[in-house]
């Protein structure tokens, strides 16, 4: 498969984070935290916005990722695609209203044979997320399988 | 849920959502996005506290989870770290991971 020279491959993208999204994924997540909804009782505590999830983090490095999926080489392999692994380290927090610019880079891919034998695909992606004071706010690595035929 | 996820996490992979195209990708049903599981074990280790408590935070996809399936989440606190295992309803592990919080 055509896809060995897609290490070092690098996506870049910006995301703004509304109140509205924090509010929307944290009600399909049942997670009732008043620091993601309640504005009053964040801005009792540091006279800031609401803050994000930390799995939010899959929202605001989306944009970069899509960049790769729609690549030519990457797309035709995402139907087989599934998540191996994630981390995360978190640095400043994420909170609505904070723009955040984050690149996503192909860091390794490789061929391994599964425990029944099947020959499958594994591609790292790390990403770096800074926020609009230049402060890390993330990095991640996504180790995705793309399983064998 | 994997539809709501869709939408709120703009992951449209249509082997979250779409039955047949998972199906012909050699899966029995649709599944789960991985990063929702990881969500909701987020959910369960935070509860009500402060979202920057956690300062890492790894996890492995084990198997996936399939619509309808009960997620049991078990978790065990060793001074700053946190060893995690979410079960599914037939007892097969589900996800596993560790975070360290500040």
């Amino acid at each position: 498969m055509s896809t060995n020279n897609i290490i070092g491959k690098k996506y870049e993208a910006d995301y703004e984070i509304s109140f509205e999204k924090i509010k929307e994924f944290v009600e399909v997540m049942g997670d009732k935290n008043p620091h993601y909804t309640d504005r009053d009782f964040v801005k009792s505590l540091d006279g800031g916005h609401p803050f994000a999830p930390p799995t939010f983090a899959a929202i605001y490095c989306q944009p970069a990722l899509k960049n790769l999926y729609l690549d030519s080489q990457f797309s035709k392999l995402v139907p087989r695609l599934v998540h191996g692994e994630q981390e995360y380290n978190f640095g400043d927090p994420a909170r609505a209203g904070d723009r955040i610019h984050t690149t996503a880079e192909v860091v390794k891919h490789f061929n391994k044979t599964n425990r029944s034998g099947k020959d499958n695909q594994v591609i790292e992606i790390m990403t770096t997320s800074t926020n609009q004071n230049d402060k890390l706010v993330c990095t991640a690595t996504y180790r995705l399988i793309i399983r064998g035929e | 849920m994997p539809y709501f996820y869709a939408g709120a996490s703009l992951d449209f992979n249509l082997i979250h959502i779409d039955r047949e195209f998972a199906q012909a990708n050699g899966l029995p049903d649709i599944i789960l996005q991985g990063m929702c599981t990881m969500g909701l074990t987020a959910k369960h280790i935070i509860k009500n506290d402060h979202p920057s408590k956690v300062e890492t935070f790894k996890v492995r996809f084990l198997n996936p989870v399939l619509p309808g399936d009960e997620l049991n989440f078990e978790s065990e606190m060793n001074n700053a770290e946190i060893d995690i295992e979410v079960t599914n309803q037939n007892g097969n592990r589900v996800l596993r991971g560790k975070a360290t919080t500040r």
